[in-house]
């Protein structure tokens, strides 16, 4: 309001803040994510167990959206994440955030398939606020039948290892899918920012 | 700005850039806070758009200076030094300089071609530093740069010797002598005259962060040496430290004799510390199958049940419901933003609220963005676009194939209970004062209550008055020599009677006249100097590069207490402006008119925009005053940033820092600050904006 040509204290003092916290950023605002508020007792839906280790953030979300076949999921600090068939297809409140991907292949692989090589797309955006594609190339290297333990249980699981690579790096996403092809847990890569995402359904 | 020289004091830094390395081919920042070794110029350039601070400090003489780099090829600088003991012992000079390097030659890493480029320092005014030079920079292996060039003018006066120019011209043999006058003035006609004299120098990359550098300089310091400091050697020997991205340290020994340090804080507007942004996650689309509860028709849920769902829907993304209508299949919405960096992503919310609030029958949205009563762009989006697009990895650019951006015909209509409306708040502000001789850094820091009264869509009713807490604004007390009315020149008596100011008090209105035309009218207290009435007429079509304004004022010099008098002078001023947005990033605008000291003349602005919103500008006025009567400077120019405070923080946010440089305000040239001009405020609202700004559409 008429202060268009002076520059306001708030503002002058969250770009100091900003530039002396520089890249921190993310982190600290991330760090409430999940946090004490989400008690686990008290869900009464299926939940997702959800953490970034990068982000040093980990917590609880419930199911948010369901559209085709595409689940998404949200944290009590409004973070969501979105899987396709148990395979993260985007990610919002982290950031660097996945902001869309072409995830056929890795589908194909957490499914059974993707014996051979075959491109997945990754969509980002860039801090001028331009979308930029990254492409890989994926299939799945490896399937063993496990007991992993999942909450407080141990379930028979078959783990499939997915490695993706292109001209910057070699990425592995592994997946844990039960006999009803339902992914229990995963681990599976983000972003640069983000870094791996790792994941576990906690069923009611 | 309407006093002296306003400042950011603080240079953003952090973030995602390059650092100075020799594994790449970028060059260092000299002790003149351009591209250089140590007190020579280097032929490499900073990466594009790199934005950043320098201070150095060696004896007796303290050069501060912002640098930007334009394009890839071409960087351009301002500079405030102080040398004590200038010429003579017990003196003490501020000087304000500018300098230009540009990349003429990459240098090629598979042949002997190097990087060749060339330069001009301190081409205007009163010219200490003047010099310019030609350089060239090549690689070798295992991490050594060498450079070499030609100076003349400051750079030839160690081995100097007949200027080869000279078998062009005689005349480029001799340096005339520079007759500044006021200052302010281009002096073309040293440029590459007199002696010229090598210089050069050999840098080695150390460790990853960490160069040492040794340099032959042919400065030979003809009005510092002898008063300020001892200069003993051509020779000069520096390391720099890269301490974390951005931030670089230096420390040299200078001409056999003393130990200089200095200090660089960079940023780059293509990829600030706030990066994508670390917004709270948007609602996910509901898709209609899931969305039954939603009813099947507006008609069959009632419009006033749908229109409380939107609101809802609407406040708990952090934006207001404006207007409402509905149609058969389709709905249009107006929607008011206060939360977003920009409109793309004020779209992308509306839409996904919708779909949690619309009934399943209506498949078409559109959405109208309104600022201050006007709206541009009509965005109008398929439902079903939206739930089959989400997660695609291109989402971004397929969903702004599929909207249809056109111009909003409809007139507005709002809700109910949308007007009137009031709103206040209470800030702290701070305004700084720089380059005073007396005082080179002043600040005045206080509270701020604004307050805002929307009787009706287009009216407003504003006004902000400022209680200082602390500060020494008021301790300028350089009376102003202007010969002209002193319109800005009294600025501070002003700062020093204003406590508390009515900075500004107006009733608005803002209107469509026709297609593609926009206007206001603003009456009351204008701004701190001056109030009266202010009107304005802007072309703009909402897809185009171009637009068309004409602004007229007639306003009355305020008292300099800024409450509720007024002093003797009146003026009518206004101008013609034109925009455009030249693509590539740079926008120009020119205005020709009338400006308040009653001075005939043309404003030329040149501004670099990211599409982040960052803006990096420069601006210079000409008018029929003569440089004589204009005083120091010779006439009006300046520097403009602009910077969105989500850039920086990453939380989402409109407020933006905007900031304009000037190295003296004097009387000619200068504009009416009216808060309100449509231009910017219209210009969100339209295509272009829009589609810069698209990738948010999803965040």
């Amino acid at each position: 309001m008429g202060a268009v040509l002076e520059m306001m204290w708030r503002s002058f003092i969250s770009l100091v803040v900003a530039t002396i916290l520089g890249a921190c950023s993310q982190l600290t605002s991330l760090a409430g994510l999940g946090g004490s508020e989400v008690v686990i007792g008290t869900a009464t839906r299926d939940s997702l167990q959800v953490s970034v280790p990068v982000l040093g953030a980990q917590g609880f979300a419930t199911e948010a959206a369901r559209i085709g076949s595409v689940v998404t999921w949200r944290t009590a600090d409004n973070a969501t994440f979105s899987f396709d068939q148990g395979v993260i297809v985007s990610t919002r409140g982290l950031g660097d955030d996945l902001m869309g991907a072409d995830a056929t292949q890795s589908i194909a692989a957490v499914n059974g398939g993707a014996l051979a090589w075959a491109p997945r797309i990754n969509g980002y955006m860039n801090g001028e606020y331009q979308s930029f594609f990254m492409t890989f190339q994926c299939r799945r290297s490896d399937t063993q039948s496990v007991q992993t333990p999942v909450g407080n249980r141990l379930v028979t699981a078959t783990r499939i290892t997915e490695a993706c690579i292109n001209d910057e790096r070699q990425i592995e996403n592994t997946y844990w899918r039960n006999s009803n092809g339902l992914v229990l847990k995963s681990r599976q890569w983000v972003s640069p920012g983000v870094g791996y995402v790792e994941t576990e359904r906690v069923i009611r | 700005m309407r006093y002296l020289i306003r400042s950011t004091l603080v240079v953003a830094s952090g973030g995602v850039f390059l650092g100075q390395s020799l594994a790449e081919p970028y060059s260092g920042y000299n002790t003149y806070g351009y591209p250089g070794l140590i007190d020579t110029p280097s032929a490499l350039s900073r990466p594009d758009a790199e934005l950043a601070f320098t201070s150095s400090y060696f004896k007796n003489q303290s050069r501060n200076t912002i640098t930007f780099q334009i394009t890839p090829r071409l960087s351009g600088s301002f500079r405030y030094s102080n040398i004590e003991n200038f010429q003579r012992e017990g003196s003490e000079l501020f000087d304000r300089s500018f300098s230009l390097q540009y990349r003429l030659i990459d240098e090629n890493p598979d042949t002997w071609q190097p990087a060749v480029a060339v330069g001009l320092n301190d081409f205007l005014g009163t010219g200490i530093y003047s010099s310019e030079y030609v350089v060239a920079t090549k690689t070798l292996g295992s991490g050594v740069r060498v450079t070499g060039g030609l100076g003349w003018g400051r750079l030839a006066g160690v081995g100097g010797f007949d200027n080869p120019l000279g078998v062009f011209s005689d005349a480029m043999k001799t340096r005339p002598t520079r007759d500044f006058g006021k200052g302010g003035t281009v002096e073309a006609d040293q440029f590459f005259r007199g002696n010229a004299a090598f210089f050069g120098g050999i840098e080695w990359q150390a460790t990853e962060k960490l160069a040492i550098t040794a340099e032959y300089s042919s400065d030979a310091y003809p009005f510092e040496d002898g008063s300020a400091f001892e200069r003993k050697s051509p020779y000069n020997f520096g390391v720099s430290y890269q301490y974390r991205p951005g931030i670089t340290l230096g420390a040299h020994y200078l001409y056999g004799s003393e130990f200089g340090v200095q200090a660089t804080f960079a940023t780059n507007p293509k990829s600030p510390s706030g990066g994508p942004g670390i917004d709270r996650a948007p609602m996910p689309v509901l898709p209609r199958r899931n969305a039954a509860s939603l009813g099947w028709s507006v008609d069959s849920i009632g419009e006033t049940r749908v229109q409380n769902r939107i609101q809802a829907a609407l406040a708990q993304s952090g934006l207001k419901l404006h207007g409402f209508s509905a149609s058969g299949r389709s709905i249009r919405i107006e929607v008011e933003n206060a939360t977003y960096p920009n409109m793309a992503q004020v779209v992308g919310r509306t839409a996904r609220a919708l779909t949690h609030s619309v009934p399943t029958g209506v498949d078409t949205f559109t959405i109208v963005p309104v600022v201050a009563g006007l709206s541009g762009a009509a965005v109008t989006l398929n439902r079903s676009d939206l739930e089959e697009l989400e997660y695609t990895y291109d989402n971004s650019w397929s969903s702004f194939a599929r909207a249809s951006i056109e111009p909003d015909t409809g007139p507005l209509s709002p809700i109910s209970g949308r007007y009137p409306q009031f709103e206040w708040q209470l800030r702290p502000y701070l305004t700084p004062s720089l380059f005073d001789p007396d005082d080179p850094i002043r600040v005045d820091v206080g509270l701020e209550l604004a307050a805002k009264y929307q009787p009706a869509p287009g009216f407003e009713l504003r006004g902000a008055v400022r209680k200082k807490l602390a500060g020494n604004l008021d301790e300028s007390t350089r009376a102003s020599t202007s010969v002209l009315e002193k319109v800005r020149s009294d600025f501070n008596i002003y700062d020093r009677e204003g406590d508390p100011a009515i900075t500004e008090l107006v009733g608005a209105y803002y209107f469509k006249p026709g297609e593609d035309l926009y206007g206001r009218v603003t009456a009351g207290y204008l701004e701190p100097m001056f109030g009266g009435i202010s009107t304005e007429l802007l072309w703009k079509p909402i897809d185009s590069p171009f637009a068309l304004g004409a602004e007229l004022n007639y306003v009355k010099q305020r008292d300099f207490d800024q409450l509720f008098g007024f002093r003797d002078y009146e003026v009518a001023t206004g101008h013609v402006s034109g925009y455009w947005d030249m693509g590539n990033g740079f926008h120009s605008q020119l205005d020709v008119g009338r400006y308040l000291a009653g001075d005939w003349g043309t404003t030329f602005t040149l501004d670099r925009e990211f599409k982040n919103g960052w803006k990096v500008g420069a601006f210079a006025t000409f008018t029929d005053v003569s440089f004589d009567d204009f005083g120091e400077g010779s006439f009006d120019k300046g520097l403009r940033f602009e910077i969105p405070i989500s850039t920086v923080t990453g939380q989402p946010n409109t407020d933006k820092l905007t900031y304009t440089m000037r190295p003296v305000q004097r009387d000619g040239g200068a504009r009416l600050n009216v808060s309100d001009r449509l231009y910017e405020t219209v210009r969100e609202l339209h295509k272009p904006e829009l589609q810069n700004g698209w990738g948010r559409f999803w965040k």
